[in-house]
């Protein structure tokens, strides 16, 4: 993880399957904008994946994932990450909200 | 229509308690995801960008006006009000709840539907010519046999864990519209010279990163060896198939590797030495399997043509793209096209999906099929019908008269909803749906099969499009490789790529500019295959990279 970006931990809903993102409080939450962001080059995060990945009975497909900016409206650095946080690009009646969209 | 016996609604529902209990265990934590995963694969359920999709089994693309209704019940109860049909003849539904997953299953087998063997390696749902039992190009119904094979395969001990995913298709048409030789076997009806039915036999077809038009064989398999000549061919993959490199574990690459005749070699030694009385299907059963697929009460009709009113224009092009000559005298073949102009190739809402099942029982005895080309097939409609079939289609959205046009694109999911794709393949076909919108250039220009895949796992068969179009991730970019000439049908072929790919703002006008060549330079009445198999691609470069 040691690109210099800014990161959170997104996953699955182990029932629902919706995105999730990993909360300052350890707990999880649908909206990016309350989402704990590791700083760049902290072994914090390798460690906070592992940990959550152990305990995970609530969540599924966890992983990290970069931000592009410093402030809590940041996009997600790839397309993939940006289709995942915010729908599919093809159904925008399905949008979830995101902060500066 | 085949119909369930008990030994079939049995399997599963059993299936359904036993994965009623899984999904309990893994959300009360005694499961891991690592136990779980495999256990929901089996099911059909896969993780994927959003939420969980639930592939859903159509064996050989066939529906019942009833189990379409419970299609449109599972949209409508367990998901977003919509489901995707797939270049599979399945279909799927994107937003499914883990929680909800074994009541919907529940809900499905209620109408004779699952998702067992829609996920691993294992031999999956086959598939079969969407016009099958209705063509009058046909030699025999070739969902008979595809149902002999569902019923071989289903839960097989022995082809259970297979190097990788195995695909069957079966047609019985001289035209290929199962793209058979583009599958791990392929089978075509086929007479021999004492005027037996049986098959020719392909192995080591596919698409993916190893495209391969499959070898053909055996000339002819008599068709009560079906089962023990699959088994044969399914004995020396599972024995050879590689198990270390999941991009060489698919019997394409063993046909490759060993060489076609000594694969059939390997094959025929195999086959030799099984008990094939043990094995084949006995003659009783296929007259059973072939009563359920008997011809529908036909009615004679002397009103062969609509009636003597003036038809209005549009409803001529509809009929001239979306309706294929029936073997039935009065009847025609309908193509509901699921491409509405810069709609999503094969979504349909709950409400559609009702109104097909209606339709089909006032138009089509109940029958539905599911095309590869993820469009629906009302296969028996009476053509004094055909106008009010298309007056309703056309008010639900589903009259669009395009079938086999440019703007009938078969696209994948892509990163839209995928999580292997790299790029974005549906907003890239309904772009170029809506540049070529206007019918009367579509009629212009012919048929013309645009095909795109978002990743080179090439669900959405690039590789046999006219107009392939691959997405790629170049340094976080979507691009796209653009292929020419391919094809899916009796002529398969490969395309091959043009040159280097276009950005997601430039593709469309790279398809615009294809469009022109061909109409630039095309003899009067030559198609855009045969175009591009006459000229070749220079044409196509010279005008795509001028300005370079």
């Amino acid at each position: 993880m040691g690109d210099g970006m800014t990161h959170v931990i997104i996953a699955n809903d182990l029932r629902t399957g919706e995105i999730v993102y990993l909360t300052g409080e350890g707990s999880w939450t649908d909206e990016i904008a309350k989402a704990r962001r590791f700083e760049k080059d902290t072994p914090d995060l390798e460690s906070k994946l592992e940990e959550v990945g152990d305990g995970a009975n609530t969540v599924v497909g966890i992983e990290a994932i970069a931000l592009n900016g410093p402030s809590a409206s940041e996009t997600p650095v790839s397309l993939r990450d940006r289709i995942r946080a915010t729908g599919p690009t093809v159904r925008p009646d399905l949008a979830r909200p995101f902060p500066n969209a | 229509m085949y119909e369930y016996d008990t030994f079939d609604q049995t399997l599963i529902n059993q299936r359904v308690n036993e994965f009623r209990d899984q999904v309990k265990r893994r959300l009360s934590g005694e499961l891991t995801e690592e136990q779980f995963r495999p256990l929901r694969l089996l099911n059909g359920l896969y993780l994927q960008l959003h939420a969980y999709m639930l592939r859903v089994a159509i064996p050989y693309g066939t529906l019942s006006s009833e189990q379409m209704r419970a299609l449109a019940h599972v949209a409508r109860t367990y998901d977003k009000g919509y489901g995707h049909f797939t270049t599979r003849q399945n279909i799927q539904y994107n937003w499914i709840r883990l929680e909800d997953a074994p009541d919907l299953l529940y809900d499905l087998a209620a109408a004779q539907l699952h998702g067992i063997q829609t996920s691993g390696n294992v031999i999956r749902n086959v598939t079969a010519d969407h016009f099958a039992g209705a063509t009058a190009d046909e030699l025999d119904d070739p969902r008979i046999y595809a149902e002999l094979i569902r019923q071989w395969s289903t839960l097989h001990p022995e082809f259970s864990f297979l190097p990788r995913k195995f695909k069957i298709a079966v047609t019985g048409a001289e035209e290929d519209r199962a793209a058979v030789r583009f599958h791990d076997i392929g089978l075509i009806l086929r007479r021999n010279g004492d005027g037996e039915i049986g098959f020719e036999v392909i192995a080591g077809g596919g698409m993916g990163r190893t495209p391969v038009v499959g070898p053909t064989i055996r000339k002819f398999l008599p068709k009560q060896h079906l089962q023990s000549y699959l088994e044969a061919i399914l004995r020396v993959y599972n024995r050879y198939g590689r198990r270390d490199n999941i991009y060489k574990a698919r019997i394409k690459i063993l046909v490759r590797d060993l060489g076609t005749d000594a694969f059939t070699k390997e094959v025929e030694a195999e086959w030799e030495a099984i008990d094939k009385a043990h094995v084949d299907h006995e003659l009783h059963e296929e007259h059973r399997v072939r009563k359920m697929f008997a011809p529908p009460a036909f009615v004679t009709s002397t009103a062969k043509e609509v009636p003597s009113q003036v038809s209005p224009p549009d409803f001529e092009n509809w009929r001239k793209t979306n309706t294929h000559a029936h073997k039935q005298s009065g009847y025609a073949i309908v193509t509901v096209s699921l491409k509405p102009y810069g709609g999503i190739p094969g979504d349909a809402t709950a409400e559609q999906m009702d109104l097909i099942a209606d339709l089909a029982e006032r138009f089509s005895f109940g029958e539905i099929r599911v095309s590869h080309e993820q469009n629906l097939i009302l296969p028996h409609v009476e053509q004094r019908n055909l106008i009010e079939l298309w007056t309703v289609l056309s008010k639900a959205g589903l009259g669009t008269a395009n079938a086999g046009l440019i703007t009938d694109i078969i696209a994948c999911p892509g990163l839209d909803y995928c999580s292997l794709a790299n790029a974005r393949s549906i907003p890239v076909s309904q772009r170029i749906s809506e540049r070529f919108s206007a019918l009367q250039r579509q009629h212009d220009i012919g048929e013309l099969k645009v095909k795109i895949s978002g990743c080179i796992n090439a669900c959405g068969h690039h590789h046999a499009g006219h107009i392939g179009i691959l997405g790629v991730d170049r340094k976080g970019e979507e691009f796209y490789q653009i292929t020419l000439g391919g094809s899916g049908a009796e002529d398969a072929e490969i395309g091959k790529i043009i040159g280097p790919g276009f950005s997601y703002d430039e593709i469309v006008d790279a398809v615009e500019q294809i469009v022109h060549v061909y109409l630039d330079l095309r003899q009067p009445g030559e198609p855009f295959l045969n175009f591009y198999r006459r000229v070749g691609a220079e044409p196509f470069k010279e005008r795509l990279y001028a300005r370079a």
